[in-house]
């Protein structure tokens, strides 16, 4: 009996101990997400503050779930999001200030932290074992870029090598073995030989930002200043351009301004237009890609603020994205063919959106 | 009443300017004429200005204005370790606070705003503050303040030469000497320094310690003075500066966390010229003034993206002091300025003509009451700037052998020009933009104590200011940020200051204390989620105290500064949803010093603690602040006077 009242203390403290751990888990559980499914908006936020955020949007059930990242893994992402894609079974999230690579699986909760091998990234693709990253080199020039390049990192053993490409790399696209690369700050387009690793340039008379792939694998790029500007559509097999010509083209905002309807017959790109006062105010041109011409109204229009768009990939609805600045939430306009449908508040500047199943 | 101004004038050393405020309440800055480029008070009634002591200029002599500021105004400065430092007046912008050197605004014309911590307070020998609205005295900008830097102007008969040397913590060093020498009538001052800082502090995140790594600095300057005195009423003077600044660009806490440091630069090279003739024989004073101003500031080392603004600058102005009772300055000013800026097309700007036509008048009457009008009316080539007005008055309530009790108010109009960069950057700039405009409604109370041990001024302040057209850069039309009139806001407060002196025996003591509650709110925006929130970085509340002990040859001081919460964004995060803040933090400087002579010439040494309760805190969101520092610095006066 004196044996048992001298660990009767012991017992206390070790419940109290077990139950406060439960009440910390249950907490954390309760924050934290076990369903992936969702469209995963990504904001930016303010450059240099380390506050971007991801809001998840659950298209099942039209809810919003702000600060996803910070609930999945307790703490801040602590740098801007420039871009982010899906691959496999993995999301990268490519960062600077400062610059890395956050690796997470479909919860978005993180696996590794790569640091140290890009400068100043913008934009990724994977194909194969490789996962490709635009990059504008240390210290840009902002006139020619000539130390941007593209950093190839093999997924699998984690090693990397760099392929310099000047002119400013900016978005990224694979198709017919060669690994296409948007230059901002030059008039051509370079495209690599996948299994030579040969470059070779398209000249395009514009500047380039974006590309978004068809069902025939071959390329649209958005070709925002120049000669050109507007469209152009690359034929991956002969590396041939075709140009389709909108003034209005998005030519800056570094967001995802270009996206393709579920079956490939649309495609939606951030554009401008005249209100009735003459004012040049944002919106979403359509491009029929059968007919190769751009709408002559835009499918949304009188969007201030526009910072990207984005498909739903299953309903195809159009999700339209404004930014409020740097420091400000934004919005997030649901089209359902061209219609209104709602709008929910994300974090600050979305940039990019991501898909899990 | 004899007796009143006798003992005035003999404590005229001891009480500063207040004492000329009690000998004519229509000359109240008489005692600091020596100043060359002292702010215009005698014609601001009910005007706040904090004249920064003597001993707080000495004691931050090693540092920029920025530091200065933090530890002895209540006034928020929002920078990192050693980049940007912007004043925060009175919950405004750093582009709303003119800083003036002579007839020159030295804010960026592209920019709009100075960096403080490239203002080195060893050149100067008066800071004053002047807090509120004053576009109607200090031009464009000036709608929270302005602050005044000063030179005395000794005409020295022989030769004076200062020199301090001081080493400190995290690699800061600086080197300054002031050669003053003269006849009395001809006076050529040198002042220069060179400071370097490699500002390698330790710093905790995450619960890991990391030493900041690129946040050094190297500055050094040139102010060359040519004073000549045609006689008492007569003269010359011209001030040539000559700065530059070197900054690596501080990284983030997280860019250490995860090894990624960049090594971003940042190069600031100014020339700044002025020259001022002043006659003073006739009824009507005059002063004409020639300026030269050339900005050049280099990002990364890229010198094909150069920003360069030049500014030529000219002044006439003439007063005359009709009785003892009525007085006017009328005078115009003129800048040219032309613009090098890479993003600037020439078919847009290429040049701009700037022209203010200002007057002044000041009223006293029954020896109670003093009346201030100010007006003043810029033009701008291409664009329209507003008439601003300024009304201010005091009335004496109390004067007694020792004391006087002042109500003070005035009501003014501000207002600012977009800069440069708002009108003119490539693409976004919107030339059509229209200029910020203000109304500053002002009440306070003052009350001053002298005897011939205790001299003690208590002020009591509260304001109402409402900025209309506040401009922002946001998202424009197609996503890129334009800079826009968007924001209407209202920032309001009530500032308490206390500041004693007493002397007892071989004793002396200082003590100030400064308390600020200033909320600030948006009003309007086409943003309705920001309207009724506050503005970012503007604490709600900031204080400081300050005592300081002399006995003989020893001197100390301790301050502490408390700054409150500011919000720092309106996106927020999980645990704040509604914005991100910033902790509320006190710091604590301190300092001993001990004076000497070397023959005729004093010399002083000085052990300098500052955040010496070694509080972590962030003045800006993810940028560390250094740890607990130490500086030892020695100065001597070499006196060589006849």
């Amino acid at each position: 009996m004196k044996r048992l009242f001298n660990i009767i203390p012991a017992i206390i403290i070790f419940a109290g101990l077990f139950a406060s751990c439960t009440s910390n888990d249950e907490e954390k559980d309760n924050n934290k997400s076990s369903e992936n499914r969702g469209a995963y908006i990504i904001n930016y936020g303010n450059f240099g503050a380390g506050n971007a955020t991801i809001t998840k949007y659950d298209f099942d059930n039209d809810q919003t779930t702000r600060f996803y990242y910070e609930m999945q893994n307790d703490k801040k992402i602590d740098a801007s999001v420039q871009w982010a894609y899906k691959y496999d079974k993995s999301v990268y999230l490519i960062t600077d200030s400062p610059d890395m690579i956050l690796i997470t699986d479909e919860s978005f909760t993180v696996t590794d932290t790569i640091i140290g091998i890009t400068d100043n990234p913008r934009n990724c693709v994977a194909d194969g074992n490789y996962l490709y990253i635009s990059c504008w080199g240390a210290d840009p020039d902002w006139v020619v870029m000539p130390n941007s390049y593209v950093l190839k990192y093999n997924i699998k053993d984690e090693t990397y090598s760099k392929i310099a490409i000047p002119g400013g790399c900016e978005g990224l696209e694979v198709a017919n073995g060669k690994l296409y690369v948007a230059l901002n700050y030059a008039t051509n387009i370079a495209a690599i030989d996948l299994a030579t690793e040969n470059i070779s340039y398209i000249e395009t008379g514009s500047k380039s930002a974006y590309f978004v792939k068809d069902k025939l694998n071959n390329l649209y790029v958005s070709l925002v200043d120049g000669e050109n500007k507007g469209l152009g559509y690359i034929n991956t097999t002969t590396n041939e351009v075709s140009y389709y010509k909108l003034e209005t083209i998005s030519a800056g905002g570094y967001a995802k301004s270009l996206d393709i309807s579920k079956d490939g017959s649309k495609l939606y790109a951030i554009s401008a237009s005249y209100d009735e006062s003459w004012n040049l105010v944002g919106g979403v041109s359509t491009f029929d890609t059968a007919s190769k011409k751009f709408d002559e109204k835009q499918i949304v229009s009188e969007v201030t603020g526009i910072k990207s768009l984005s498909v739903n990939p299953e309903n195809n609805h159009l999700y339209v994205f404004v930014s409020n600045g740097a420091v400000d939430n934004g919005e997030m306009r649901i089209y359902k063919n061209g219609e209104l449908k709602n709008t929910h508040e994300v974090g600050a500047e979305p940039t990019v959106t991501v898909y899990i199943e | 009443m004899r007796f009143f101004i006798v003992a005035i004038m003999a404590k005229l050393a001891l009480c500063g300017s207040l004492k000329a405020q009690e000998l004519s309440l229509s000359d109240t800055i008489r005692a600091e004429e020596v100043h060359v480029y002292a702010p215009y008070r005698r014609y601001q009634a009910g005007a706040k200005i904090e004249h920064i002591n003597k001993e707080q200029i000495e004691a931050s002599s090693s540092e920029g204005i920025d530091k200065l500021l933090m530890r002895f105004a209540p006034v928020y400065i929002k920078s990192d370790a050693n980049g940007i430092a912007g004043i925060r007046l009175r919950g405004t912008a750093p582009y709303h606070t003119a800083i003036n050197f002579g007839g020159i605004n030295l804010n960026s014309l592209s920019l709009g705003s100075s960096n403080l911590s490239d203002i080195p307070v060893y050149l100067f020998d008066a800071v004053n503050l002047q807090y509120g609205s004053s576009s109607a005295i200090n031009g464009t900008g000036a709608i929270g303040g302005a602050l005044h830097l000063g030179l005395n102007t000794n005409w020295t008969n022989g030769m004076k030469i200062n020199t301090r040397i001081s080493e400190g913590s995290f690699g800061e060093q600086l080197y300054g000497t002031k050669v003053f020498w003269g006849n009395g009538k001809f006076e050529w001052a040198s002042r220069m320094y060179y400071n370097t800082l490699t500002n390698n502090f330790p710093f905790r995140y995450n619960d890991k310690e990391y030493k900041q790594r690129n946040a050094g600095a190297e500055r050094y300057g040139l102010l060359q003075e040519i004073n000549y005195r045609f006689d008492p009423k007569q003269w010359i003077k011209t001030s040539i500066w000559l700065q530059s600044n070197f900054h690596e660009v501080a990284q983030t806490m997280s860019s250490h966390e995860v090894d990624a440091i960049t090594n971003g630069t940042l190069d600031d090279d100014a020339i700044r010229l002025w020259s001022e003739y002043q006659n003073k024989k006739g009824k009507i004073n005059y002063k004409v003034g020639i300026g030269y101003v050339n900005d050049k500031q280099v990002s990364d080392g890229n010198t094909d993206q150069l920003i360069i603004t030049n500014r030529l600058v000219s002044e006439v102005e003439a007063s005359q002091d009709i009785s003892n009772n009525f007085g006017y300055k009328a005078g115009l000013k003129y800048q040219y300025i032309k613009p090098d800026v890479y993003a600037y097309p020439d078919s847009i700007i290429n040049y701009e003509n700037r022209a203010d036509l200002y007057a002044m008048l000041f009223y006293s009457a029954w020896n109670k009451i003093k009346l201030t009008l100010n007006a003043r009316q810029q033009f701008v080539s291409n664009y329209k700037a507003p008439f601003t007005p300024t009304l201010g008055a005091e009335y004496r309530l109390l004067l007694t052998n020792h004391s006087k009790l002042v109500l003070m108010g005035n009501v003014a109009h501000s207002y600012r020009i977009p800069t440069f960069n708002d009108r003119f950057w490539a693409k976004v700039g919107n030339p059509e933009l229209k200029p910020e405009q203000g109304m500053n409604y002002e009440i306070g109370l003052q009350y001053v104590y002298c005897s011939s041990h205790f001299q003690s001024t208590i002020q009591l302040n509260t304001f109402y200011m409402d900025v209309d057209n506040w401009i922002e850069w946001r998202p424009g039309a197609t996503g890129l940020y334009t800079p826009e009139n968007r924001t209407k806001v209202i920032s309001k407060g009530i500032e308490f200051q206390m500041k004693n002196k007493l002397d007892i025996n071989e004793w002396s003591f200082n003590c100030m204390l400064n308390f600020t509650i200033n909320p600030t709110e948006v009003k309007e925006d086409a943003l309705t989620r920001r309207v009724g929130k506050p503005l970012l970085y503007t604490p709600k509340s900031n204080a400081n105290a300050y005592l300081s002990v002399n006995y003989k040859s020893w001197s100390m001081f301790v301050s502490s500064a408390y700054t409150g919460e500011r919000l720092t964004d309106y996106s927020g995060s999980y645990l704040h949803p509604d914005g991100n803040t910033l902790e509320e933090y006190v710091l604590a400087d301190g300092e001993i010093g001990k004076a000497f002579f070397i023959g005729k010439h004093n010399c002083k040494l000085a052990l300098t603690c500052n955040n010496a309760l070694n509080r972590s805190y962030i003045n800006q969101e993810g940028y560390a602040m250094p740890s607990r520092s130490f500086r030892f610095a020695f100065s001597s006066n070499l006196n060589f006077i006849k």
